[in-house]
């Protein structure tokens, strides 16, 4: 077991380097990465004045919350209702398929729509649908498991004590869910703030979001101060997001 | 011969918890001893130690007089059936069966041979279960199947941890019937665990008390019945009424211990009380009397043709000599 | 009304993601030049993506078996943590790093197979923790003492007893980690720089650049195909082993 310990902690170590790495480049006097050319905050200077880099992180925010707070409130009742094998089967398939199949039949459809239909939706409400589709099927299936905590027998207890089906979900399955609902939220969230090939496939150009934004940069193989900077600033929320599900998760064990 | 078992002073640690407190305990090699107890007491602990699979925080343990403490379970010649029978899920019977010899590297055929003698010790028939499932049978069957993985390698001790806990009475007294033919058979030291009195009666030359994490007493079924060393002995191993001796004029301290068999109605006694019968109940060869007297409630088990009904007021009594006095 | 609101956002699951795979059929149907993608870009991407699943899990199995006994709730934050770090923000952090690498000893990683699989390791392994660290953890401890005490030494116990009963989770893992990874595009186009070409990458190509949905079309159908496929595999394998 120590033996495995030690790895353990090893695997942690290689994983956190490539992130640390950019942390400190963020605040490196030297566009080169391997010249330390001094501390400086200079890098988050320019990003605080690129408007176009604010603009595609409101974007990518904007539709992530929609898309999660939509896609966890109603994954929560499809698993609360839903039980049977066949929907988890639709949404299980839905969940580990390659993300550019999707991505391009959801395009075909739009541009179905586009040809033949004359409406346009490439752009916000593209990207949107885009992420709701598949948004949609993962927080059915990340909430499944967890449904099996609220106990039939608890449903029927307040039913038959005279709480409405209303009165039911609010007071006696909400509460009891609701670390799960924060937790499925979270990596919604994430999955949808994070996904640059359904949004590429599906935005128009003058709707970019942060992935998007990241992509130009990266594809081009180019290393960028004021990126790494972005990048570093996009670590809090990744991290306040991971503390707040293992907090929300250990409810449950 | 099966090996002699021997703990000295073994405690063991279950993070703040202490489950054992310094328990020793002598097994001769081929005897069978039942280690019996209520739940909780420590038994499966210490049958867990004697295997390996806990090392104690303190104490020896030793089979066929070599220290094997510090030795992992495998290396200790020991067999052990599960409390929760722990059949290998992704093996068919065969093969559950085959295991200990498979690790061992005995050849294919030998292998198969001694399957079929290990099934057929416990009464299985090897062409009907050889290549079922283990969830494919029902819970009697995997206690057998459990019975014969660890009868297969021919241990010098067997280590059973109440394995007959899932099957319905009948059944338990046929497996424990096969179980004592197969170790005055085989010759292995059998150290077998229950909570159950009637169980330990049937398998034990000797019984081993415990109460706990700690061992009460150790003996012969009958010294324990006869001459229990406290209280809690003589209520869990047997019936018994148990009056502190002031009331009976027998000195200050102490309880007395009267088994309800010795207390007669009616007839010679030595002692005799008053009392009124409360409650009468048919136990197929014998009744049981329940007699209010001087506010404790007496057993007494009688003869089923005793003229009692409930309400009576009876004379009834027991024979000094039957009586035994502990300390607490 | 709940169920009522459940079965609408079932609907909308088949209708927002099953239904666009008609456009697809549509296009298909309206026939043309089919482009299809030459063998070692096939070769390549399957490769990648084994050599992704596995690694990925050999990588992940020790560290999801140390947490399953003996792990606190730091090393298990830690472990999975990355998930909330974006694909792209690790692919720009190990671009960043393979350039130092580059420097220092002259190994390229920018732009090569390895390269490409060291970042779709990153990005999926913490999948793979996840997935055996469940299947680990759901392991009784008895039957692992029953081996022993039958005469198994350690390694044995866990190659003949732990390591099986855990080959549900392997399989599952892998399967997951194997379809996200025959369809990905960014660790290619990135750390390959478009070098190392992938069906993925072709798919991209074909959509962006040639816009050819015939083509597209038939290859995301494939790949919709198979990865339907793989999750039946899945379901059927750890069906059969519970008890
Ligand atoms: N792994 C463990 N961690 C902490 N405490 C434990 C553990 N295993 C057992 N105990 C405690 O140690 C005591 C003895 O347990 P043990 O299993 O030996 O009892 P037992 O006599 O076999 O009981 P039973 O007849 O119910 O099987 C119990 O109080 C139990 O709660
Ligand atoms: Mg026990």
């Amino acid at each position: 077991m120590r033996v495995l310990r030690i790895y353990t902690w090893a695997l942690i170590a290689a994983m956190y380097v490539p992130i640390g790495v950019v942390v400190v480049l963020s605040f490196n006097n030297s566009k080169l990465p391997y010249v330390w050319g001094g501390f400086t905050l200079r890098w988050y200077q320019a990003l605080f004045g690129w408007d176009l880099a604010w603009q595609a992180v409101l974007n990518s925010t904007v539709i992530a919350l929609g898309v999660a707070l939509l896609s966890t409130l109603l994954g929560l009742f499809m698993a609360y209702t839903l039980r049977g094998d066949r929907y988890i089967a639709f949404s299980q398939g839905a969940v580990v398929m390659p993300e550019v199949s999707e991505a391009l039949a959801f395009a075909a459809a739009l541009s179905l729509l586009k040809d033949y239909a004359n409406v346009n939706l490439f752009g916000p409400v593209g990207v949107f649908l885009a992420h709701l589709a598949y948004t949609l099927p993962m927080a059915h299936v990340l909430m499944a498991p967890y449904v099996s905590y609220v106990g039939r027998n608890v449903v029927e207890a307040a039913r038959i004590l005279g709480a409405s089906e209303l009165r039911t979900v609010l007071s006696v399955i909400a509460p009891i869910l609701f670390p799960a609902f924060i937790a499925t939220f979270l990596i919604v969230f994430a999955n949808s703030f994070d996904t640059y090939i359904k949004t590429a496939f599906t935005t128009s150009p003058d709707f970019i979001t942060a992935p998007i934004l990241l992509w130009n940069y990266a594809a081009r193989g180019r290393g960028d101060p004021t990126i790494y900077a972005l990048a570093s600033l996009m670590l809090i929320p990744s991290i306040a997001a991971a503390v707040i599900y293992f907090r929300a998760v250990k409810r449950y064990s | 011969m099966g090996l002699s078992v021997e703990l000295k002073d073994v405690s063991v640690q279950y993070g703040s918890f202490q489950a054992l407190k310094g328990v020793s305990l002598f097994v001769e090699g081929g005897e069978g001893l039942v280690l019996l107890g209520p739940s909780g007491s420590g038994k499966s602990t210490l049958l867990r130690t004697i295997a390996g699979l806990i090392t104690p925080t303190r104490g020896r343990v030793y089979i066929g007089g070599r220290d094997v403490t510090e030795l992992p379970p495998d290396r200790r010649g020991v067999s052990m059936v599960f409390q929760d029978l722990a059949l290998f899920p992704h093996l068919d019977v065969f093969e559950n069966v085959a295991f200990g010899l498979r690790i061992r590297k005995v050849p294919d055929d030998e292998v198969r041979r001694k399957v079929r003698w290990a099934l057929e010790l416990v009464r299985l028939d090897p062409d009907l279960f050889l290549k079922r499932r283990v969830h494919e049978l029902s819970g009697g069957q995997q206690q057998r199947v459990a019975l014969a993985r660890a009868l297969v390698v021919e241990p010098e001790v067997l280590l059973l941890d109440e394995p007959f806990s899932h099957v319905d009475l009948d059944i338990k007294n046929r497996l424990l019937e096969e179980l004592k033919i197969l170790h005055s058979k085989l010759g292995f030291t059998l150290i077998y665990v229950t909570h159950d009195r009637f169980e330990a009666v049937e398998i034990g030359d000797r019984i081993a008390l415990m109460k706990e994490g700690e061992m009460v007493q150790v003996g012969k079924p009958i010294e324990l019945y006869k001459k229990p060393k406290n209280r809690f002995v003589a209520e869990f191993f047997g019936e018994a009424n148990i009056v502190p001796t002031s009331a009976l004029g027998l000195g200050e301290k102490g309880y007395a211990v009267i088994r309800p068999e010795d207390v007669v109605i009616g007839g010679n006694a030595t002692y005799k009380l008053k009392g009124q019968v409360v409650d009468v109940t048919f136990l197929w060869h014998y009744l049981k009397v329940e007699i209010q007297s001087n506010g404790h409630i007496y057993k007494a088990y009688v003869d089923l043709e005793t003229p009692v009904s409930v309400g009576d007021v009876v004379e009834f009594g027991w024979d000094v000599r039957d009586v035994y006095v502990v300390e607490e | 009304m709940i169920k009522k609101v459940a079965l609408v956002a079932f609907a909308a699951v088949v209708l927002l993601f099953y239904v666009p795979f008609l456009a697809l059929g549509y296009y298909m149907s309206g026939g043309g030049v089919l482009k299809l993608p030459s063998m070692s870009m096939l070769a390549t991407t399957f490769m990648l993506a084994l050599v992704t699943a596995a690694i990925a899990i050999a990588l992940a199995y020790p560290a999801a078996y140390y947490l399953a006994k003996r792990g606190n709730e730091l090393e298990f934050a830690l472990l999975i943590a990355p998930l909330w770090v974006g694909t792209l923000l690790k692919a720009y952090s190990l671009l960043v790093v393979f350039s130092v690498v580059e420097r220092i000893t002259g190994i390229v990683l920018w732009g090569t197979a390895l390269g490409v699989v060291v970042g779709m390791v990153y990005e999926y392994f913490p999948y793979a923790v996840l997935t055996l660290y469940a299947a680990i953890e759901k392991l009784s401890e008895t039957p692992t003492q029953a081996a022993r005490v039958l005469g198994a030494s350690r390694a044995q116990a866990f190659l003949r007893v732990e390591l099986p009963l855990t080959m549900p989770g392997v399989v599952a893992a892998f399967i997951l980690i194997f379809l996200f990874a025959v369809g990905e595009v960014i660790m290619p186009a990135v750390l390959g720089a478009w070098k190392v070409y992938t069906v993925g990458s072709y798919i991209w190509d074909l959509y962006f650049k040639a816009r050819d949905f015939l083509s597209g079309s038939v290859l995301s159908m494939l790949l919709a195909a198979l990865s339907l496929l793989a999750t039946y595999v899945v379901v059927k394998t750890i069906r059969s082993f519970s008890i």
